[in-house]
């Protein structure tokens, strides 16, 4: 039989539905394997009034268990007398069992006594109260509220529940709701109860359906209703919606039924920046922009109602007038932003604070400019100077200007049209991009300028906030820093910057005016260095393999991907595998020896073993030792690298003919001087490779 | 909307004319009050009348503040009439008031059909949900001033904002329980909407009257005293009078006037903010000041109310 549980909530904020079915899922799946209760599947759906749990085919009672509990040590089952002991007495009583059904078994610490226990599975229906209960109150929102007297926190108040076993009702109470079989119509249609008969998926949706107010209670159906009717609302007036993924994410969740009505507004509008009328529909009032083919915005909203559809043109009437008193204001703050100007805004920044004792945002600016200046001068891009000076000394300055303060998603677009109207094309693309990417895996900024400064930007901010000791820990990240690693790294990496970490971290420190107090900036290299591993991995590379890289910190990136690339390539071909254990055995030795030096005699050496190593570290080491230092593609890294592999013969030999810990001290000290100069080969030229 | 009429033209003949008349949309504003007064009565609420301190939201009301306190059930609705100096222009900004009404509900501990009683009550005034977008909005409220909170929306009508709706979750410091519901519409917006009208002193207060002919001449002195006359030493002054004054009230368990000092503060304060008399630092220290005097009316108030029910405020 299946299973069914509603919880009809007030309306959720639209973030917390999605996360909340979700979790419904995983709550489910623990809770019900806890209980030994088998199911087909676990599906959730719902609306932000409703979330739903479907068990498919649940187990009419959970499955009988055999259990053995380990207890004390053999010996102590009875004593000298054959009677029982109070340990094994105790033992017995604890897990419900007669002292006589305990049984001795074998285990790696000896034999022990063991109590065998069988659990009797138990009925469904007399289970799932417990069940139904944990998973509506294990539910967790990004912020919850108490409504009632037993206090439970919960992101809005619970007003109904329906728990049904087939079509029998599971009596369950939470929050002082008691569930029942009674789901309800959409928000402003009242309170009539709608009778759920049984736990079926198909007919709860259907039922729910074809209510004379429809409610699509599954996310997937609303989506697709919804981006029809936008489209169709869209497509009467021969254009196309701006179907923004985070609004059409944003109205599944706020609504039950999403019903368009589509409007125009007033074409003296269209001379504010596309993006600024965009953000006032979005985000401020939550409709759909409409295109025409070039993507360019055309004079018309497309408002989302929540599944009534009478009465549009009033409707209609009421979201004109709210829009246009909002663009009303976006024009008034856009107007006085272009009276103030750029340069205007650049002054104010002064104002600003940046940290807590690092000075205003003016001053963040200056340093982000010469640290971006110097990038132009490391990379060769010295033609790009004054273009990214003027970017990078105003990319800021839009944080002053009245639009920012009222729409802040538009930083850095707002500044690159400012610039744009005081004719500035090229520093505009930087400035627009500014900010850039917007999320660890979206798009970099489109021209190497705009690249350098939003990398400064970064590098600078990354900088003041480790040396004030504002370092991300577990998931507090308030200044998203995490982020700004992440496209620091992706920068150097995929515009092949020649710039390495450690010269760029130095650079923006630099930057900060002497005595500024250090509170971590050494944790900075790390810090980064864990973005880089994961970035490799986004672009394909083998999880670890970086590890193996020992002076990633002051190489160029692409120079370190390349190295990455070579140790794939290597890492499992039989000959460089075979050298790998004797690679490690070399280092267990040096580990277990302590402080060893390097400094090799060879006149010590007498055994042809020993001498062979010798030759074979000086062969490779004067052949590759200038190959090492020029080495930049992962050619140049495999030809290195698969000098390793001639260890291999030489080692084992070594192993196999030599005592290193030799009677004598100093033909003890020089073997193991040898193996320190191949451990250094082997775990440090480019890579160590026992960490692969 | 025009009708046909029946007149003699100049020759003496009778002819057909239409004669238009400017149509009238929805309830009056005072029809508006009535039915709102009506309809919560019904649903058993006290109808109290406004506080006559200054004050710059409904939830200053002491209805409110001190009856999200204890464990009494309450519950009130009332009109309050309220002061934003700032957000005063002379009467020449047609969306823009310094004085403007709310209408207030408050109940604990909230039914649980609360949100139903609420859409019934936009029906009472003539806004049916069946025929409208009404779409809530999460909107958590917070007053730094009051030390208090709450979790709830913001209630658009076909994309406007018109009423606030919350779970009140602390007041003055202290976690509440049982939990009161805030209703808080706004009037003018409201009218505005029903009667179609663009400019908040056209809204027809009456049949005969407009918000103009009660409150236009209001706007343009008080904006006038707000923004250039009001005396930035004297509003000083009297915020350290009253602050003293509602701490001493306090000790004596004179929770009430106490409060009236507290709220006092308040207003001078946003009067100084006004005046632009007011820097950041200075900023953060008044509002500090305001929740430590609420703070302490609160606690006069339980420890007199409910002794047993005393926690130390958070």
């Amino acid at each position: 039989m299946n299973a069914l549980l509603e919880i009809g909530t007030e309306h959720l904020p639209s973030r917390f539905v999605e996360p909340a079915l979700k979790q419904l899922e995983t709550l489910a799946a623990q809770i019900l394997a806890e209980k030994r209760l088998e199911y087909k599947s676990v599906q959730s759906f719902g609306t932000y009034r409703r979330l739903v749990l479907f068990i498919e085919d649940l187990a009419e009672k959970s499955a009988d268990v055999q259990k053995e509990v380990k207890g004390p040590p053999a010996k102590l089952l009875k004593d000298a007398n054959g009677h029982f002991t109070p340990q094994s007495a105790g033992f017995a009583q604890k897990n419900g069992i007669a002292p006589e059904k305990l049984c001795v078994v074998e285990t790696e610490k000896g034999p022990f006594i063991y109590a065998k226990i069988k659990i009797k599975g138990e009925k469904t229906p007399k289970l799932l109260p417990e069940i139904f209960t944990r998973i509506v109150t294990g539910l967790e929102f990004a912020k919850n509220m108490v409504w009632e007297d037993t206090g439970l926190r919960y992101g809005r108040p619970i007003r109904s529940l329906i728990g049904l076993y087939g079509d029998k009702v599971i009596k369950f109470t939470v929050a002082g709701v008691d569930s029942n079989r009674y789901t309800y119509p959409l928000s402003s249609f009242g309170r009539k109860p709608i009778k759920v008969e049984h736990a079926d998926k198909q007919y709860y949706v259907d039922l729910l359906k074809n209510q004379p107010q429809p409610i699509l209670v599954l996310p997937q159906e609303r989506r697709e209703a919804l981006i029809k009717t936008v489209s169709a609302e869209a497509a009467v007036r021969g254009y196309k919606a701006d179907l923004d993924e985070d609004l059409i994410k944003e109205t599944v969740y706020f609504t039950e039924h999403p019903v368009a009505v589509g409007g125009d507004f007033d074409l003296k509008f269209l001379t504010l920046p596309k993006e600024l009328i965009t953000t006032v529909l979005k985000k401020q009032i939550k409709m759909f922009p409409v295109l025409n083919d070039k993507g360019e915005i055309q004079p018309y909203f497309i408002a989302v109602r929540d599944g009534v559809s009478v009465n549009q043109n009033e409707v209609r009437d009421g979201f004109k007038k709210v829009m246009s008193a909002r663009l009303s204001d976006a024009v008034f703050f856009f107007e006085n932003d272009k009276k103030e100007g750029l340069e205007h805004f650049q002054q104010k920044l002064a104002h600003v604070l940046f940290l807590e004792g690092l000075g205003s945002m003016q001053d963040k600016a200056a340093r982000t400019e010469k640290l971006a200046l110097w990038l132009c001068d490391k990379t060769q891009n010295a033609a790009l100077r004054p273009v990214v000076q003027y970017a990078a000394l105003h990319a800021y300055a839009d944080l002053t200007s009245h639009v920012v303060y009222e729409f802040p998603e538009l930083q850095g677009y707002m500044g690159g049209e400012y610039a744009a109207l005081e004719g500035k094309t090229q520093e505009a693309a930087a400035m627009r991009d500014f900010y850039l990417p917007l999320t660890s895996t979206s798009a970099l900024p489109s021209t190497l300028e705009g690249n350098l400064v939003a990398l400064a930007g970064k590098m600078d901010t990354l900088c003041g906030n480790f040396l004030i000791g504002q370092i991300p820990s577990g998931s507090e990240d308030p200044f998203a820093l995490r982020r700004q690693a992440f496209a620091v790294v992706r920068i150097l990496l995929e515009k092949g910057l020649n710039v390495s970490v450690k010269e760029l971290v130095e650079a923006s420190a630099k930057e900060y005016p002497q005595g500024t107090p250090d509170k971590g900036l050494a944790q900075l290299p790390g810090f980064l260095f864990q973005r880089l591993a994961l970035v490799l991995e986004q672009r394909g590379h083998t999880p670890g393999v970086i590890n193996a890289v020992t002076n990633w910190y002051e190489m160029p990136l692409p120079q370190v991907e390349a190295l990455v690339s070579a140790l794939e390539t290597v890492k499992n071909g039989e000959d460089f595998i075979s050298v790998l254990e004797p690679a490690k055995r070399v280092c267990n030795i040096l580990k277990k020896a302590g402080e060893v030096n390097e400094n090799v005699s060879e006149n010590l050496l007498d055994l042809p073993a020993e001498k062979e190593l010798y030759n074979q570290i000086h062969q490779v080491d004067s052949s590759l030792g200038c190959r090492v230092n020029t080495a930049k593609t992962a050619d140049d890294y495999l030809a290195v690298l698969k000098t390793y592999a001639s260890f291999k013969e030489p080692l084992e030999r070594f192993f196999t003919d030599v005592m290193v810990n030799a009677p004598e001290p100093a033909v003890r000290n020089n073997r193991l001087a040898l193996l320190a100069r191949v451990r250094r080969y082997l775990t440090q030229t480019v890579a160590d490779i026992t960490k692969l | 909307m025009g009708f046909l009429r029946l007149r003699a033209n100049k020759r003496g003949r009778f002819v057909f004319y239409i004669m238009y008349l400017p149509m009238k949309y929805g309830m009056n504003f005072q029809d508006m009050i009535s039915a709102l007064n009506a309809y919560w009565t019904k649903q058993g609420c006290v109808l109290v009348q406004p506080y006559d301190v200054e004050k710059g939201a409904g939830t200053y009301n002491p209805e409110t503040f001190f009856g999200s306190l204890t464990k009494k059930p309450v519950r009130r609705a009332y009109i309050e009439p309220c002061r934003r100096p700032a957000d005063g222009r002379y009467g020449e900004n047609p969306n823009r008031l310094g004085k403007y009404y709310q209408y207030q509900v408050i109940m604990k501990p909230a039914p649980a059909n609360v949100q139903e009683m609420y859409l019934n009550s936009l029906k009472a005034i003539g806004l049916d949900p069946k025929e409208h977008d009404v779409r809530w909005i999460e909107d958590d409220w917070q007053s730094p001033t009051l030390g208090a909170s709450g979790v709830g929306w913001e209630i658009w009508l076909d994309g406007m904002e018109i009423t606030q709706f919350t779970y009140f979750q602390n007041m003055a410091g202290y976690a509440l329980n049982p939990i009161t519901v805030e209703i808080t519409y706004g009037l003018e917006r409201i009218a505005m909407y029903c009667q179609k009208v663009d400019n908040v002193f056209d809204i027809r207060w009456n049949d005969d009257i407009t918000y103009r002919d009660v409150h236009w001449e209001g706007e343009r002195q008080f904006s006038h005293y707000y923004f250039e006359e009001s005396n930035v030493d004297h509003l000083r002054r009297y915020i350290d009078e009253c602050e003293n004054e509602c701490f001493a009230l306090c000790k004596k368990g004179l929770y009430l006037p106490a409060y009236d000092d507290a709220m006092k503060v308040s207003h001078y304060f946003n009067m100084l903010e006004a005046r632009g008399a007011i820097s950041v630092s200075d900023r953060t220290n008044i509002i500090t000041k305001i929740r430590n005097l609420a703070k302490a009316c609160a606690k006069a108030y339980v420890q007199s109310v409910e002794p047993s029910e005393e926690k130390e405020a958070a």
